[in-house]
């Protein structure tokens, strides 16, 4: 399958994203393999674009991050899910499912 | 294109070098997991370097966005403390090491002045010049940086009448301080000058005889200005050249040594 473009769903990669998060604490690459194990490589991002991403989720109050340093040596930047990110995803996810309805009754309608 | 080259293309846009350091440390660990991920699968070094790089994308693309979040305003900010900063340091080095910085910044509005030949004649009277000073750093004191550009002695001697000689001598005298709202504004009637003969010279402003030849002196000028301030002192009817003149003008006490650089 091709890779998904992250404009054609609402909410878009900010709701994956969140909805990882929901699960527990995560730094970059972490997401970014989770991503692609669940949804089976059907989500593959240009990985530097996460950044921008998770820092203006942060900047938005919707996540915070936190430094620490790996068993390896190396400094990672570990982010978590805050209140306000949860309500965001509780919206982002009903907008998602209200959106995939629509596209499941229209598809319906098309098949002989 | 190398890894460093990536992250330094992806945070050139973060003005605010800590922000920028974050950022980038947080990129690097990335590509560091990337490449590790892939080494693990038997990619040789460079390979999962590629790969790592492939992975991540344009820099370009994120470099902008990047900027954007990362607090655009702190890092002008920051920019601004710093070139403030740095134009206080070369101000403030310049000043301390050229003397003749605040005259000609700030404008040094004080007679120059001119040092006579060394010998001429006037009136029947010979003048010769027998010490010739110039750009005469002396101490700091109460903050205030002493300096003197141009200063001379001279000899007066009438022909005919040996034995008579009698010096005079003029000087110009600045106090320079970065402390511009501070100049220096001592209280010109407070002056006191002696020398190593402990010759005591009385301020021109007394009552005196022009026949009694008392060593006197008087302010021929005063300049106060913002950051220098300075006088031209003359001082007539001294015994000889001297070696060194102290002065006192208000609280500070100066100790001008006349021994290196003069005699001429």
């Amino acid at each position: 399958m091709k890779k998904t473009d992250r404009a054609a769903a609402p909410g878009g990669t900010a709701m994956l994203v969140l909805a990882l998060l929901s699960t527990g604490e995560m730094y970059g690459y972490q997401m970014i393999e989770e991503l692609e194990r669940r949804s089976e490589r059907v989500f593959q991002l240009q990985e530097g674009t996460l950044y921008p991403l998770l820092h203006s989720l942060e900047k938005d109050g919707l996540v915070t991050a936190r430094n620490a340093q790996a068993p390896s040596g190396r400094t990672r930047r570990y982010y978590r899910i805050t209140t306000a990110g949860q309500r965001a995803l509780e919206e982002k996810e009903r907008e998602w499912r209200v959106y995939a309805g629509a596209v499941h009754a229209v598809l319906a309608g098309c098949t002989p | 294109m190398t890894r460093h080259q990536w992250l330094d293309a992806a945070t050139s846009q973060i003005r605010f070098p800590p922000d920028r350091e974050r950022v980038r440390q947080e990129l690097e660990a990335h590509m560091e997991d990337r490449m590790d991920a892939a080494q693990a699968r038997g990619m040789t070094a460079e390979d999962a370097e590629s790969h790592a790089l492939a992975a991540m994308g344009d820099p370009a693309a994120i470099a902008p966005e990047l900027g954007r979040l990362h607090s655009p305003w702190l890092g002008r900010l920051w920019w601004a403390v710093r070139a403030v900063t740095i134009a206080a340091l070369i101000i403030t080095f310049v000043a301390f090491t050229d003397s003749s910085f605040w005259g000609n910044f700030l404008g040094n509005d004080l007679p120059y002045i001119e040092v006579p030949p060394e010998q001429r004649v006037s009136d029947g009277m010979v003048y010769s010049r027998t010490g010739l000073w110039e750009d005469l750093d002396l101490s700091t004191v109460g903050g205030y940086r002493f300096h003197i550009p141009v200063a001379y002695v001279q000899r007066l001697e009438v022909p005919g009448e040996p034995g008579y000689a009698t010096y005079s001598m003029e000087l110009q005298l600045l106090a320079s301080t970065w402390r511009v709202w501070e100049p220096w504004e001592p209280d010109m009637n407070c002056i006191s000058i002696t020398d190593r003969t402990g010759c005591t010279y009385l301020s021109g402003n007394a009552p005196q005889s022009t026949e009694s030849f008392v060593p006197y002196f008087y302010l021929s000028a005063t300049h106060n200005g913002p950051g220098r301030s300075g006088i031209n002192l003359f001082l007539d009817h001294m015994p000889q050249t001297p070696e060194w003149l102290e002065l006192t003008i208000g609280d500070a006490i100066l100790h001008i040594d006349l021994q290196g650089g003069g005699g001429r």
